[in-house]
Parts: C-alpha cells; structure tokens; sequence
C-alpha cells in the first residue's frame, strides 16, 4: 500500500512528538509501526524533513548517534507541535467523514 | 542574546549547505547498509537494497538543498536586520548621551535642507511641475512670434483674435492652437459686485488641454460669443458653497449675463501657475473691455490672446514652428501694406508649457534660481560644519572605536555604524527643515508668486522626495569623512595610551575650514553685487516722481456705458482731486508706468519705416501733466494749457526717441505724423528726459506725448489720473478715495493706488538677492569664524608644550601671538582666493541681473576681503592670547 499523499509530514511529526531522532531512526520507526502495510520512500521522507525545517516545525542539528557517529537529529519546535496537534485534528475529521460515506449503502 | 547563538550557523556559505545535505544522505544510506548486512545481506546486495529503499538521490538531494538554501536565506536576512536595529539601538544610545551635539547637528542640517526644500518647492513650481489636469504636458507648447525691428527680432507675445484665428486655421494639421489671456472681472451686481481672477479663452483650450471638466461641460467649440461660463473649482466652492445645481444658474460679469455650464477641476488653472475664478469664451471680452468698441475683436490692432498649443501626433516641434510661421506671414500679407514690411523675415517659435521656460522668464524667476544655488552652497556649508563636528567626536570616540576595533568589529560595520548615526541626525534634520519650509515656502511664494495659484498645499511629495534626497547627499558628504577618519585608529597605539586621543585631524580639518571660506567668499560676492544693485535701482531717475504720486483708475460694472465714456469720468475726476487737500497737480494719461501703455503707427517725414526702429509709446496727456508727475523737461517747452483742439498740433518727445529719430539733429520743430503718412504733422516743441515704463534696468525709453484733447491720430481716452501729493501717497490714498467717490456714479469702481507700491514690486528681484545673499553670507562667515576659532584653540592646546619651551627659550609674546593670527589667516586667504575664483567664473551668469554694477566690482571685492581677514583675525585673538599667556614651568610640567 502506498502513502496517501500529505500524510507522510503527519506521520514523521507525530513520530518526532516522542523525542529528537535521526532519519535513519524515523524511518524505522515507521516501518516498525506499520510494519509491512506502508512501504515508504526513504528519499522522501528526507524531503520533508528539509521541507519541515524550513516551516520552522523541525529543528535539525548534527549530533552523535547510539552506535557513535555522526547523524542529523530532527526535533518538533513549538509550531510543530502546534502543527501535529491541528493536523491530528482534521485528519480525524477528513477520515471519519470518508469513512461514513465509504460504508453508507 | 538570539544573534549569538545564531552565529555559528551563520558562517556557514551555501556551498556548506550542499556538502551538509550530502553528508546527511550519505550517513543514512551507510547506517541502512549496515542494517542489511547485519541481518545477513551479503555487501553489494545490501548497498542496492539501500538504494533501491531510498528511491532517487539526485530528485531527493536537489528537494532538500533547496529548502535549506531557503531557509538559509531567510535567516541571512533576519540577522541583517537584527544588525541593523542593534546598530541603530546602538547610534541612539550614542545621540543621546551627547543631546547638545545632537541639537546642533540637527538643526544646522535643518537649516540647510530647509531652504533647500523651499527653494525647491518654489522653483518647482515656477520650472518643473507640469500643469495639473493637462493631458500629457509634454506635447503642450507655448507659440511665439517674432518680426524683425532695427537688426533685431522683436518678440510678439500676445495675438489679435483676427490673427489667432487664421494661425488656427492654416496650421491645423500640425496643432491644435489656443488663445487665452488672464483678465481680472468683475463679478455680480452693483453693490456685490468684487473683482475676480478672470480668464478669456477660445473654446478649444479645454478640449486641446485634454482637461476633464469637474462638473457640466466646458464651452462648446465653435460657439465663441455664446454667453457661457466655466466657473474656476476655488470660487465655486467659496462662493457658490460646491453647489451642484449651480449648473444653469446665471452670473453677472462686467456687463453681460453667462449661463453657468461647468466646474473646472480643482486645482486646474491652464497653463499658468496664478488661480483663475471663472472662465469666459474669448469673445466674451466685450462685456469686460466695454472701452475698447465693438469692432476690436476683428480687427489685428488689438493684441491680446498668447498662444497655447498641443502638438499633433508625430509632428515635431520644428515642423509646427515652420508651418506656423508661414501662416504668420501669410497672415501679415493679408492683413495690409505696412504689416507687411518686413513680413518674409518673421517666424514663430515653440517653447514648454511653463511660462517661466520660455522667452518670458522674469526677473524673480532668475533671482529664485540663483537664491536655489545659494540654498544648495547654503547647504554644503552646513555639511562642512557638521563635517567638523563629526570630526571633533571622532577624535574624542578614538577609545572607544578601537575598543571595537580590538573586539573584532569589522571596519566597514563600523563605518556603517557611524555612517548611521549620521543618517539619523541627518533624517531628523530633514524632518526640521521640512517644518521650516512650510513656513519659508510660504513666505517666498507671497513675495515672488504674489497672487499665484491658490492650491497652497505648501510642501507636498515632490519636495518630501527631495528633501530626502538633500539629507542622503548632507548624510554623505558630513559623514563620509570623518567615519572613515575615525575607523583609521592604530589599535594598538590607541589602546596602549590609554584611551587618550593621539590622532590629529588637521589635514581633514584644514579642508574644511577652506571650503567654508571658500563658499561664505562666494556668498559674499553675491550679497556685495546685488546691494549695489539695489542701492542703484533705488537711485535709478525713473522720469517722474513715484514717491510722491497716486494712480486713479476706475471700472465701470453697469451695463450702460458712463455718460460721456471713462474719459470724461477721469476728467472729472482729475478737476475733482485738484480741489482735495494735499494735491499739488492732478492730470488724466493714457499710460500708468508698470501697469498700461500703448503705441501706435507713426511716420517721420525723411526716415522709411519708422516702427523698424524701435516701438514708439504714445501718451496723450490731460493738462498739467509734467506739473504733476515731475517729469523734466530737457529742451524746448511743455505741453501747455493752450493747445487744445483747434490749436497747431504738438508733442513733447523723450530724449532717447529724439537721439533715435534725429540723430545731431535738433529735434525741436520737426514733424511726426500720428496715426500714419496719411495723417497731419504734430510739431515737436519739447524734449523730455526718459522715463521708465516697465522696468528699471532698462536700455532706451522711445516715448511721445501730446494734449489729449487734440486727439491725434484718432488716440484719445484716458486710462487714469495721475495725481501727485504733498506728502506719503500712501497716508493720503485713503482721504483721496472719500473725496472722489460721491462725485462718482454708483456703478463705478474707484482705485486708489500709490504709484510706489509698483516700483517697489520691480525692485524685489535685488531687495530679495541681497537679502537672501546677506543673510547666508553672514552666517556662513560666522561658520567659518566658529569654525576657525575652534581649530585655532585646539591647534594651541596641543602646542602648550612648544610655546612653554618658546616662552622659556626668549620668545616675545608679539612673536606668539603673530604665530597663531599668521596661521588663522593662511586658512583664510586660502579660502580667499579659491572663492574668488569661484565667484569670478559664475559672477558671469550672474551679470545680466545686476544693474550698475560688474560681477568683478573691485569695490565688493575688496570689502569682502577685508571682512575675511577681519574674521580670520577675530577667530585668531582669543588663542593667540592664550598662547601667548602659556607659563612656560606649567606646560612643561604637565606633559
């Protein structure tokens, strides 16, 4: 199953709400969730962490990962948390509606 | 502080950004090799997996370098902007530890922006501003014609309605042509009845501006007699209270009845820069000049109308004046056998829309360009002082730039930095000199545009934008310097004599006492030539006493003519003054200096074509007239009671018109015939001296009278009464106007002017050249003096040392204080010489405004330098004693 598109940004700040990681991490946060339902495009999620940064919802900084090396490791500003919150919200408003109407007969 | 920790980010270049974005890539796809192998991939098959996991690098790497670059950007930005408010912060905090030196960086660069905005303001006005509602102005042209007279080409300004007519006609193909003229009315009935500000134009001026009326219509072409009016937006508001039904209404002006058709748009007053109240169709002239006769407008002896015209498309400016200067001699060939005289060798011209741009400049318009160029050096001499006192706070700043320096501030920030607060005084001057301008516009436009448009929105965008533009240039040309002076700081020298000021600045310092020199020498020059010239205008013979004579003039506003016409009105009128106390002579003229004249067609038995000679000015003159007015009779005898109709025909002739006429001949006993070859000799009895007309500074006065009452050449009709007083015209005036107005019919309108007030008028363009000079030069040589003062004062504290050990060795005090005068008046005389080079080379342009004087009067001259050198050594006293007075043992001691 493919990512429906403009998801992808929902997911990585919802996985970023835990605490600070590095791509390699949130991507396998990802596929460790959805295991095998998502395949994901690990380019893309790359993209929309520059993307992100740039909005000013994620912070990048250089640091040191688990295993000692270096890695990019993304943290939620204060709008991004803002941001996951109002974009939770009208996720669930978007996919309760389709859902409805998907199973009305 | 959000700046610091920002930093390190900072100084990363975008190249940075790349290698960033790749090491980031790099990193991932590493760590998920790793990942493969250790879950059991063999090398290669995980490094494809990899890659094949993380889909196309390239699309991938470009996203994300893009959005960083962005990003990048932005913050680049807001650090630039958060420098800039710390500096600025930073320069306020600065400013205002130090208010006085604020203060007076701030309003010396008032002043000078200030008179700069004026002047701008004015000549704006006067030389820039294209006409307000006019449809592309650019294509806009004033016509002139010329016809040869003597070896030279005589200027016609202003057409007959005949002529405008045919030009129209012939040249229509290359212009749309006009006719208008600027004429006070009278406006309403009987006792309501006020003088307005007319203008008399032909129905296509609207349509040919491209104006767009406000309200109703504009005339409509074609209909030139019709009983139309435009009302001006300025009355319509003030007297008809923005009355939109005034549309249909009707309005009394002189004696005739116009139908109101529209309102101009506000502002809107054609091509010239004075207000208009109404506007009549040019044919409507009738009702105002109800002297003139019935068969004016059709005849080419009356000319009245200047000519405005817009170009039309592709037709260039010497393709209109080519064609309309064959239609102007067409038009005299028409016209008759002496018009045509000289005919082949007239010509038309075209000039810009503004007046003042074209060949009827005046005299305050040129007075108002060079008072702009006083402004501007006015202004330069306050950059030099503010220059100085930069200066002066740079050499006391040196601890503190170096601390900065020493810090790692870089030298342009700080020149930015410095730059800055600079630009702050300078804006804050601007603002001042804004506030000054309002006001000082005002009152230059009262004495130079008197009775100008009332649209007085005093200083508007333009001259805003340009008083930026003089804080910019005051900015950079105070600043530039010393900033630069001040970030030379040898750090390590400055810091280890502990924060104490070992630069000096006397190079820097020795500029800019010169060039202050240099420009007050200029404005000096300028005010010494243009107080001779006034002190000559002042002194100038004008031909008849205007210090002690009044003008009577009246209107008619009733629709019957006066019983007898004006003529017999200022007749009676001038037996009438006689009898109230304080006249001494009263006497009707066809002529009022600076207001009324005329001339007309004369032949000289012996002489072909007189008019080639020059314009003869006839007056016929009621009896008593040189009794009253003063003029001296040079040769010959006066016009005397005894010539009257029925009597031989005689003049009086003007000294110029007899040298002109009868060159070593004498003119008395010769003949002129008034009106033409056709009509009978006049005998000339009597020479007079020269009178002035119009202008003071004038070449020749070719001028003739006669008695009135022998009507020569068909002339008669006076246009007022010339009464002279025992005492001031202007104490008497009101008296005067009591007495007459019961002999008077009610509809008349009684003027009442000294003749005075006129002349005074003609002598504004020096009055306000020397003042203006004056003033600036004064306070630009009292700059310098400061200026000088101070440098001296400072150049001795710094040689206490030198002059103990002088003292100490055996120098007198003379010696001493000759040192120090001797160096202040080095500065000078430097300034000296390099201001009156200046002033020789522009005192050429200047020399066509000065009268009885040279621009290389060696008597301004030499006053000038006497009051530099008296400056200089002013400047030099109060030093040189101290220096003089240093106690040797204590000077040494102390350093």
């Amino acid at each position: 199953m493919q990512l429906i598109r403009g998801t992808l940004d929902l997911i990585v700040l919802k996985v970023l709400s835990w605490g600070p990681l590095h791509g390699f991490d949130i991507a396998d946060r990802i596929t460790a969730r959805f295991s095998d339902e998502l395949s994901l495009e690990e380019g893309a999620l790359y993209q929309s962490l520059r993307r992100m940064e740039e909005r000013g919802w994620l912070q990048g900084e250089w640091g040191m990962s688990d295993n000692n090396r270096r890695a990019r490791f993304y943290r939620l500003t204060p709008q991004g948390r803002q941001q996951l919150r109002s974009e939770t919200v009208s996720w669930e408003r978007y996919s309760t509606a389709l859902t409805r109407l998907l199973r009305a007969t | 502080m959000a700046l610091f920790k920002r930093l390190p980010r900072l100084l990363r270049g975008r190249r940075d950004i790349r290698s960033d974005v790749d090491d980031e890539i790099t990193a991932h796809l590493e760590q998920t090799t790793r990942a493969l192998i250790a879950s059991g991939l063999d090398p290669d098959a995980a490094r494809a997996e990899a890659h094949r996991r993380f889909g196309d690098v390239a699309t991938t790497r470009h996203a994300m370098t893009t959005s960083a670059m962005r990003q990048y950007g932005r913050l680049r930005r807001r650090d630039r902007f958060d420098a800039f408010a710390f500096d600025l912060r930073y320069s306020l905090r600065q400013l205002r530890r130090s208010p006085g030196f604020a203060a007076s960086v701030i309003v010396t660069l008032g002043l000078g922006i200030g008179a700069n905005a004026a002047m701008f303001g004015l000549l704006d006005r006067l030389l820039l501003r294209p006409p307000a509602h006019v449809r592309e102005p650019d294509q806009v042209r004033r016509v002139y014609l010329h016809i040869p007279q003597g070896t030279q080409q005589a200027l016609v300004t202003e057409v007959s309605y005949h002529r405008l007519s045919e030009l129209q006609h012939d040249a229509s193909d290359v212009i749309d042509l006009a006719g208008m003229v600027q004429t006070p009315f009278v406006a309403g009935e009987a006792e309501e009845a006020r003088e307005i500000r007319g203008a008399l134009v032909s129905p296509n001026f609207f349509p040919m501006l491209g104006v767009r009326p406000h309200l109703g219509r504009f005339m409509n072409p074609g209909e030139e007699g019709a009983q139309e009016i435009v009302l001006g937006f300025e009355w319509w508001r003030s007297a008809h209270g923005s009355d939109s039904t005034v549309i249909g209404q009707t309005v009394r002006i002189g004696t005739g009845r116009f139908t109101v058709v529209g309102v101009v748009p506000e502002a809107f007053t054609g091509v010239e820069i004075s207000g208009v109240d109404a506007w009549l169709p040019a044919l409507a002239g009738r009702t105002i000049w109800t002297h003139l006769g019935p068969a004016w407008a059709h005849e080419h002896n009356f000319s009245w109308l200047s000519l405005v015209g817009r170009l039309r498309n592709g037709i260039t400016e010497s393709q209109a004046g080519d064609r309309l200067a064959a239609a102007y001699r067409q038009s005299l060939q028409t016209q008759g056998e002496e018009a045509a005289i000289g005919a082949e060798r007239s010509g038309a011209r075209l000039y810009p829309a503004l007046l003042q741009r074209g060949p009827e400049r005046n005299d305050d318009t040129r007075v108002a360009l060079w008072l702009g160029a006083v402004a501007f050096v006015v202004l330069i001499l306050a950059c030099t002082n503010v220059a100085n006192l930069l200066l002066a706070r740079a050499v006391d700043r040196q601890g503190e730039v170096a601390v900065r320096l020493a810090l790692g501030v870089s030298r342009g920030r700080l020149v930015r930095q410095l730059l800055q607060e600079t630009a702050i005084l300078a804006v804050a001057g601007a603002a001042a000199g804004l506030v000054l301008a309002q006001f000082t516009e005002r009152a230059l436009r009262a004495s130079l545009l008197a009775g100008a448009n009332v649209a007085d929105r005093g200083v508007d965008w333009r001259t805003i934008a340009f008083a930026t533009a003089m804080a910019a240039l005051a900015c950079l040309l105070s600043g530039l310097g010393p900033s630069w002076f001040a970030t030379r700081t040898d750090v390590r020298a400055m810091l280890s004599a502990a924060g104490r000021s070992i630069r000096r600045s006397s190079g820097f310092r020795t500029a800019l006492l010169v060039t202050q020199t240099a420009l007050s020498t200029v404005l000096l020059i300028g005010a010494g030539l243009f107080v001779r010239s006034l002190v000559a205008a002042q002194s100038t013979r004008l031909g008849y006493d205007a210090d002690r004579l009044v003008i009577l003039t009246v209107r008619n506003r009733s629709a019957e003519p006066l019983s007898g016409g004006t003529s017999a009105v200022y007749r009676e009128l001038a037996v009438r003054a006689r009898a109230v106390p304080g006249v001494v002579a009263a006497a009707t003229t066809m002529q009022v200096p600076f207001a009324i004249s005329g001339n007309t067609h004369i032949a000289v038995p012996g002489i072909d074509s007189v008019e080639r000679l020059g314009s003869f000015r006839l007056n016929g003159v009621g009896a008593g007239y040189f009794e009253a007015t003063g003029t001296r009779i040079l040769r010959g005898r006066s016009l005397a009671n005894t010539d009257r109709l029925g009597t031989p025909l005689v003049m009086v002739v003007s000294d110029s018109m007899a040298r002109t006429l009868w060159p070593g001949r004498d003119p008395i006993g010769q003949c002129v015939k008034v009106g033409g070859p056709t009509f009978p000799c006049s005998e000339v009895v009597g020479v007079a001296e020269n009178v002035h007309q119009y202008e003071i500074r004038q070449e020749s006065s070719l001028q003739y009278w006669f008695p009135e009452s022998q009507e020569q050449g068909n002339n008669s009709g006076a246009f007022g009464v010339l009464v002279r007083v025992d005492g001031d015209p202007a104490r008497l005036a009101p008296a005067l106007r009591r007495a007459l107005l019961p002999s008077l019919p009610g509809t008349v309108h009684l003027t009442v002017r000294p003749l005075g007030t006129s002349v005074q008028r003609a002598m504004r363009p020096w009055r306000l050249g020397a003042t203006m000079f004056t003033a600036f030069g004064a306070l630009g040589l009292l700059i310098a003096m400061v200026g000088l003062f101070s440098a001296l004062a400072y150049a001795v504290s710094q040689r206490r040392r030198e002059f103990g050990v002088r003292v100490a060795l055996g120098a007198r005090s003379g010696g001493i204080v000759r040192m120090v005068l001797g160096q202040g008046l080095r500065l000078a005389i430097m300034g000296l010489a390099i201001g009156l080079f200046i002033a020789l080379v522009a005192g050429r342009q200047l020399a066509p405004l000065l009268l009885g004087v040279g621009p290389r009067d060696p008597l301004v001259t030499f006053g000038v330098v006497v009051a530099l050198g008296v400056t200089a050594l002013l400047a030099g006293l109060i030093p040189a004693w101290r220096a003089s007075r240093v106690d040797p043992a204590d000077a040494l001691r102390s350093e």
